[in-house]
């Protein structure tokens, strides 16, 4: 008890957020915490963190629990920007049976459900994948979003571009990594440039891609025009550094598509 | 900006750059402050491996550029590998890959019974994600038919920790001496001696050099060996195995897939974190083609009953899927180019990519530079695939 208590204490006093605990939720028993900070995840995930840091990973609480005798785990990355937690969140929403319902960027696959909120990433993993796991994530998540108060620090402006409703269709990318993973069509256009910022939108009824990208410099903007016209459609901002971007057409047939084949 | 304009796209020649005047200057020089100027690839001491002269046993083994598929619909049930189903696809593939007339001949190529015989299994994954009970039990028990004792048989990986984690323990097998480089006693990393335990499983006669570095924390990463520019290959390798059997699962690394060369070369060497970022490639292919791992490793039995497609190698649920399949060769490349057509062909059918080609000279780097130094063949035109 007392070295429950110390744990309790411990964590309490590192991480900046609160989490999931017997006092916040009845029926909850905590079999095991992990953290990792920075470059730590790699003892987490192994290359798999080469991902999380590009999207500036800081810290990461791993619990292992049951409730109402379920063996859940619930994974709280904690981000750099609010940009970056939505950012990572987005490139792992994929073919989402519910999106963005019951909370505000949320989504639901088979055993999982996971959400971004602030600067955290947040997944929940059924460990039992036998049972209808919907009602017992629904209550974990909204007890973790009613523990963390949100605070818009405007920088997800460009999110408010797109559509109410877009977890599985819009990405946020700020590197090779992320690219490769959200649409690995474009990432060979963007491998020379670095520290840009993309929104990127999958239109869920054509397939096709559009997007907005903050390059580091005028000039990474303007390399990025020579280089790439004949691939896309470029318009400039006036500050020269974010560009929006859509595929050219094929003279012979359709605009690129993720779920074309060539 | 409102939506509207966000998506009006102005013609090429109306966006109000100044185009013209960088049109027929090479990029990089018509592009002062370009943040794209891509550093040079470090350096490795790969040269000094490939001058230790090859041995019989050096990959690609007896059967260059030859793979095995066997495809089962009834070796996943419940989300659950059937060990019996998984028994009768490693026999097929044993008796495909060797022409033998019966499993114990087949085994007996590979291995003897007074060798002491490795599995590299995969458990990062955990219980989601791992190298299967299915095919590694399956594995033991075809050995033992062949006249390998229980006793010279390990199962062994990186970490201790992730192998329990994934039930390779003494419970699920018992009488299989489970071993790791980094791993823990009584709850510590550390030996009464003060140092840390791993300490004694690194072999320092052989190490990977990269002109990279990363240092690790002790809070996060008690385990870690070493940081600094050495990697060390683990005394499991080098000493206390005869022969290696190389068990990955059948995963993605985004467009690049994680089998039996990544299984290998990160596996088995400390000091990966730095390795991944600038050199994810090269360390596949080139700690593959260091001697302990070159001239050990003498069949590859990759394990794709479960695995998956996207947000590899970590266990993501959603992209967890069934393959429904093993790949069994004894050369790596081989193995792996056969595994990347499936699952890329698996991605694709998903949307996550759309075509083979696509991203392919990323995907197959790891590959091409494995052919290179003579590990096997990525050329899939020249490989043998024989399939049920």
């Amino acid at each position: 008890m007392f070295a429950q208590l110390c744990s309790f204490v411990l964590l309490q006093t590192i991480l900046p957020f609160n989490y999931l605990t017997p006092q916040s939720i009845e029926q909850i028993e905590i079999k095991n915490e992990r953290t990792f900070e920075g470059p730590g995840l790699y003892g987490f995930i192994n290359g798999g963190a080469d991902l999380f840091l590009e999207y500036g990973f800081q810290q990461l609480l791993e619990q292992r629990f049951a409730y109402q005798g379920i063996s859940f785990i619930a994974e709280y990355y904690l981000m750099d920007t609010q940009e970056h937690a939505y950012g990572i969140y987005s490139i792992h929403a994929f073919k989402c049976l519910r999106a963005d319902e019951r909370f505000p960027v949320e989504c639901l696959t088979p055993g999982l459900l996971q959400f971004y909120h602030d600067r955290l990433y947040v997944t929940l993993k059924c460990l039992d994948r036998t049972i209808d796991a919907l009602p017992y994530l629904d209550r974990l998540a909204a007890e973790i979003i009613a523990q963390n108060p949100y605070i818009d620090n405007t920088q997800m402006a460009g999110r408010s571009l797109f559509p109410a409703s877009h977890s599985g269709n819009l990405y946020y990318v700020c590197g090779d990594l992320g690219l490769s993973t959200a649409y690995i069509t474009w990432a060979e256009h963007f491998v020379p440039f670095q520290n840009y910022a993309m929104w990127l939108w999958i239109d869920p009824e054509t397939k096709q891609p559009a997007a907005q990208v903050r390059f580091a410099s005028a000039e990474d903007a303007k390399a990025f025009y020579v280089a790439n016209e004949k691939h896309f459609n470029i318009s400039v901002e006036q500050d020269t550094t974010t560009a929006v971007l859509l595929p050219k057409v094929p003279r012979e047939g359709r605009a690129e598509s993720p779920n074309g084949g060539t | 900006m409102d939506r509207r304009k966000f998506f009006r796209i102005a013609s090429a020649t109306g966006a109000g750059l100044a185009a013209g005047s960088l049109v027929g200057k090479p990029f990089a020089a018509a592009m002062p402050g370009w943040s794209g100027q891509q550093p040079a690839k470090p350096a490795t001491n790969i040269e000094e491996a490939l001058k230790i002269p090859r041995t019989k046993n050096s990959m690609p083994g007896l059967y260059p550029g030859k793979v095995v598929k066997i495809f089962n619909p009834d070796s996943v049930v419940n989300e659950t590998p059937v060990e019996s189903v998984a028994y009768d696809m490693l026999a097929q593939s044993m008796l495909l890959l060797t022409g033998a007339s019966n499993l114990k001949k087949a085994w007996r190529q590979f291995v003897g019974p007074k060798e002491i015989i490795g599995l590299k299994v995969n458990p990062i994954g955990g219980t989601l994600l791992s190298t299967s009970h299915a095919v590694v039990k399956s594995v033991i028990k075809q050995m033992e038919e062949a006249g390998i004792p229980k006793k010279n048989i390990v199962i062994w990986d990186r970490r201790g920790l992730q192998l329990e984690e994934a039930g390779f323990n003494a419970q699920n097998y018992p009488g299989i001496k489970m071993l790791s480089t980094e791993y823990q006693e009584n709850g510590s990393y550390y030996g009464a001696d003060g140092k840390l335990l791993s300490e004694h499983r690194i072999d320092k006669d052989w190490y990977y050099w990269a002109d990279c570095e990363q240092e690790y924390d002790d809070y996060t990463l008690p385990f870690m060996v070493n940081g600094g520019k050495y990697s060390y290959f683990s005394k499991v390798c080098t000493q206390e195995v005869d022969k290696i059997i190389n068990i990955p699962i059948m995963k993605n690394a985004g467009a690049a897939v994680t089998l039996c060369l990544k299984n290998l070369g990160f596996g088995v060497i400390t000091n990966t974190s730095r390795l991944h970022r600038d050199l994810w490639a090269e360390t596949c292919a080139q700690v593959c083609a260091f001697p302990p791992i070159r001239d050990k490793v003498v069949l590859h039995i990759a394990d794709g009953l479960i695995g998956c497609y996207d947000g590899g190698p970590g266990a993501n649920p959603q992209f967890i899927c069934q393959y429904n399949t093993i790949l069994v060769g004894t050369d790596p490349v081989a193995v792996d180019r056969i595994g990347h057509e499936i699952i890329i062909g698996r991605r694709i059918a998903e949307g996550r990519q759309q075509s083979q080609q696509e991203a392919a000279p990323r995907g197959l780097a790891k590959l091409q530079l494995a052919q290179e130094y003579g590990l096997g063949v990525a050329d899939i035109d020249k490989i043998q695939l024989i399939e049920n």
